[in-house]
């Protein structure tokens, strides 16, 4: 397995999140101060590095821990 | 500024292509004779000694030197506007670009490579005619084009950490 598909394995549950808060990606967006593209690249799975400081402000507006919104799978299942 | 230094290596390369094509008409004509045109280029050069042979041998080398030389800069002054205009568009960091300048450091050794072939050549026209033909060893060449290979690796790695600082959120 490539480097970069390996990456896949850790699973972004922002939609599961989203969802279960009945919160939407633009509302997030502006609470954050991410771009709406950034959140995007993020809960698509697409995203190759978070900052400590995003983690923080998703996990301030979600009141979660990073656990709740980052999951590891050894299967390469990013649609969790 | 960026425009500016474009239009230079364009204009540089019309240059380049205009001179090699001036005296690949020289060389067509020096081969032609036509009415004793060789005569008039070697005279004063002794036949008998062989210093008109070597001479001779000289401009012929140096001649057929041009077209390869034409294409080498060609390749460096096209790839360098490329190049500059890459960054001026704000994407230096590319793998295009990387290529480039390996493709400029190519030409660059393949430069190096024909002017120690013109030496050659130059010395042993001096030593045959007594007159000094104009080269000397310049080592700036042979620096620049290793740092070009170099340059194009950090490059390479300059392209890999845009992509991931691209990615982080």
């Amino acid at each position: 397995m490539m480097p970069g598909e390996e990456s896949h394995r850790i699973a972004v549950r922002l939609d599961d999140l989203l969802r279960e808060r009945e919160m939407t990606l633009t509302q997030l967006s502006d609470r954050i101060g991410l771009t709406l593209a950034n959140l995007s690249i993020l809960k698509t799975g697409k995203a190759k590095a978070i900052r400590f400081s995003t983690l923080e402000a998703i996990c301030r507006e979600l009141d979660c821990q990073p656990g709740d919104l980052l999951r590891y799978s050894n299967k390469g299942d990013t649609e969790q | 500024m960026l425009e500016a230094t474009i239009w230079v290596l364009r204009v540089a390369n019309w240059l380049n292509w205009i001179v090699a094509a001036l005296l690949m008409a020289f060389f067509a004509l020096l081969l032609a004779d036509p009415e004793g045109f060789r005569d008039t280029i070697f005279y004063g050069f002794d036949a008998e000694t062989g210093a008109r042979a070597e001479v001779r041998n000289y401009l012929f080398g140096v001649l057929a030197l041009v077209p390869p030389l034409a294409v080498a800069v060609h390749f460096i002054l096209t790839r360098l506007a490329a190049l500059v205009r890459d960054t001026a568009a704000g994407a230096a960091f590319t793998l295009r670009n990387a290529q480039r300048l390996s493709t400029i450091g190519w030409a660059l050794l393949a430069i190096n490579v024909a002017d120690l072939f013109y030496g050659w050549l130059s010395v042993r026209a001096s030593e045959a005619t007594g007159e000094y033909f104009g080269w000397s060893l310049s080592f700036t060449g042979w620096i620049a084009a290793p740092m070009l290979f170099v340059l194009a690796h950090v490059f390479r790695e300059g392209t890999a950490m845009r992509e991931d600082l691209e990615g982080t959120v």
